[in-house]
């Protein structure tokens, strides 16, 4: 797929749409109408006039989706961004949403991942199948509404694997005396049926709805070092003979573990974090640009695909300047020696943020951008 | 053969414990309603571990948010950072920074520990061992690696010594979630010394998330009185290939997994140590803190070790 220089594109979840909420304020419905106004959102005086302060039944919450998603949608088109979608305004999580549409996983338990952070872990006790695909519908509607080109994320066959205990797959005897390598044999054979069973079926459902290019999350790949050939497996296992630009995202993650594995990936674009762990100094030189170091490792091992390096940290408030987003990018190019293999992008979903602080860091982002083209005029 | 038991890491919190957590985060919850909670779970946590007959008991840690922040947090020289991956778990713990020269200057975990729940004389008491808390630092101060570590040393065996603990546990996964050069591992022996110069209970090292084989056969002159083991990822040559003259922690319950392991199935796991190994005495153990799991998942894993000590009992 050809894209312009420094194509702009947003990784994945917004925080909700302001009257996407339980209990609604006067304050929420204020704050809805402009951003409508701001964002350009068609026609919004109707859902203006469905909102009553108080508690809204689940119901209720269920007919203001497609509302929602209009918002992410023209959120990011309004940003400015070339690549967009709903910010995932339907979804309850990256993890939860697609298991609940999956035979042979049972949820079991609320887990903490650090601090009060939690998340509701599920077990395989079964074969997965796929009750149905369950980005169609969020998909067409995405679809029929938006002016610019859309990337559907999806969430992955080895963080799927990776975040769910195994109840099936480890109760197999098999005649394997290292525990380390049973384990493994049983996660390849858990990311293959995922991959097979459930990825691969929304991707094809997706595709014949029109899909051009889809994300898959991988947040997870690089959790155990020696299961990062299993991740890429499972990739390509799920996109194989598949038409349609396919990008992976990992953030958070030691980058270093990817390689040689990554060479193989059948991917269109890499999306990773660099700008949490970089400096908010100007520059293209190597002591103010520490976050993209790692793309000295795409260069040396010579990786084909392209990379998204995230030039907006989702992780702060600090809304970085154009100057720097284009300083960030600049310096991404030189280390791969082609420009035309960068992606500007941020970090990762910028639901962690406000809409106010979000919006400002995506038009930085597509500001940034215009300014990196200019040097390549 | 003498067999008992004793838990390894944090329990986890109960959903109950875990939204309040949540809600005192956002200000809905009182410091002290919190703390009334925990204090109400740490009596549950003590409980089970009597009904099922563990030797030494633990608090359950469930007011740590992770193993090294009240160290982090308290010592001096040191400061919070951001999040790290916890090994190779979909679990994250906050960075020590070292910004100064780590020494205690004043009680570490007198705040944290509900001592007066456990019975006289059982008290466990669970850090992390010097050499992998400054390992999983931030230094941005010592020139040294093992400067760091012996100051970390230092400063852990003054607040073991200060504590009425009966057992010590030093959880060392870095030692062998890869395996290390003989220097490291020797820093890390000398750092252990530090504190058993200075502590006379019995003193473990817990090594989880990687095999034993890892850090053999060095680990048989560590100056402790058990060694724990992480069966979940050690194969059992592992425990044949050394005459082993220490008592062994045989961490043979999965704390990352929900499938449940019998009392027959850890009885056996023991009886096959016994057999085909020098060990003389073991402590059966979840493979590390259960805090992986779900909270009743977690509590049906120690009644499964307590069902399995009553069936060895028999034998």
């Amino acid at each position: 797929m050809t894209e312009r220089l420094f194509s702009t594109q947003e990784v994945g979840s917004l925080s909700k749409a302001p009257f996407l909420r339980k209990s609604l304020s006067e304050e929420h419905i204020r704050t809805s109408r402009d951003w409508a106004i701001r964002i350009g959102v068609e026609g919004f005086e109707d859902l203006i006039s469905q909102l009553k302060p108080g508690i809204q039944s689940d119901e209720k919450l269920k007919s203001l989706e497609d509302w929602a998603a209009l918002y992410g949608i023209r959120f990011h088109e309004s940003a400015g961004l070339d690549i967009v979608y709903d910010g995932e305004q339907r979804r309850v999580e990256m993890y939860e949403y697609p298991l609940m549409h999956v035979k042979g996983f049972k949820f079991v338990g609320y887990i903490k991942v650090w601090d009060s952070e939690i998340f509701k872990k599920a077990a395989v006790f079964d074969k997965p199948s796929l009750i149905k695909p369950y980005h169609i519908e969020e998909f067409e509607f995405a679809k029929k509404k938006a002016r610019r080109a859309l990337k559907v994320p999806i969430t992955g066959p080895y963080t799927l694997a990776d975040w769910s205990f195994d109840e099936y797959y480890a109760k197999r005897k098999l005649d394997v005396d290292e525990p380390l390598e049973r384990r493994r044999i049983n996660k390849r054979d858990m990311v293959l049926d995922l991959a097979k069973e459930i990825i691969r079926p929304n991707l094809e459902a997706l595709i014949r709805a029109g899909a051009k290019r889809i994300q898959i999350d991988e947040p997870a790949a690089t959790t155990k070092p020696n299961e990062v050939d299993i991740f890429v497996e499972g990739f390509n296992e799920a996109v194989k003979g598949l038409d349609c630009a396919f990008s992976v995202h990992i953030c958070y993650s030691d980058y270093r573990l990817l390689f040689p594995y990554i060479l193989d990936l059948k991917a269109e674009h890499i999306s990773i974090e660099c700008a949490n762990r970089d400096t908010k100094m100007y520059g293209r030189d190597e002591g103010s640009r520490p976050g993209y170091s790692m793309l000295k490792l795409f260069k040396e091992y010579g990786t084909k695909i392209k990379v998204a390096p995230g030039v907006i940290d989702v992780h702060t408030d600090f809304i970085e300047s154009p100057e720097l987003v284009r300083d960030r990018l600049l310096y991404a190019a030189k280390l791969l020696d082609d420009p035309a293999k960068i992606i500007a992008s941020n970090d990762c979903g910028l639901r962690t943020r406000t809409w106010e602080v979000a919006y400002e860091k995506e038009r930085a982002l597509v500001a940034g951008a215009e300014l990196a083209r200019k040097e390549f005029e | 053969m003498k067999v008992s038991g004793y838990l390894v890491g944090p329990q986890p919190r109960s959903e109950v414990l875990m939204k309040a957590y949540r809600d005192h985060k956002k200000g809905k919850l009182t410091k002290q309603a919190l703390e009334g909670l925990v204090r109400k779970e740490a009596e549950e946590v003590v409980k089970i571990q009597l009904e099922n007959e563990l030797t030494v008991i633990t608090d359950g840690m469930l007011n740590w948010h992770d193993l090294l922040r009240p160290f982090a947090e308290r010592l001096n020289g040191i400061e919070v950072g951001g999040l790290a991956r916890w090994f190779d778990n979909n679990a994250f713990y906050k960075q020590p920074v070292i910004v100064g020269r780590v020494e205690r200057m004043k009680p570490i975990l007198e705040q944290m520990l509900f001592y007066d729940l456990i019975p006289p004389k059982r008290l466990k008491v669970i850090v992390p061992d010097p050499y992998t808390f400054s390992k999983l630092s931030v230094n941005k101060i010592y020139r040294k690696f093992e400067d760091l570590v012996y100051d970390v040393a230092e400063a852990m065996a003054e607040e073991i010594r200060t504590l009425s603990a009966t057992h010590v546990q030093l959880t060392a996964p870095s030692l062998v979630y890869e395996k290390l050069p003989k220097k490291e591992i020797e820093l890390a022996m000398e750092a252990i010394d530090i504190i058993r110069r200075r502590y006379d209970g019995v003193l473990c090292i817990h090594t989880c998330f990687g095999r034993i084989g890892n850090v053999m056969p060095e680990l048989l002159d560590f100056p402790v009185d058990v060694i724990g083991v992480d069966m979940t990822v050690t194969p059992f040559k592992d425990l044949k290939e050394y005459a082993l003259t220490k008592i062994l922690g045989i961490g043979c319950v999965d704390a990352r997994n929900t499938i449940i392991e019998t009392p027959d199935e850890i009885a056996s796991a023991v009886m096959k140590v016994l057999s085909e190994t020098s060990v003389k005495q073991i402590y059966i153990s979840p493979s590390s803190g259960l805090e992986f799991l779900p909270h009743n998942v977690a509590n049906v894993k120690i009644r499964s070790i307590g069902n399995a000590l009553k069936l060895l009992k028999e034998v």
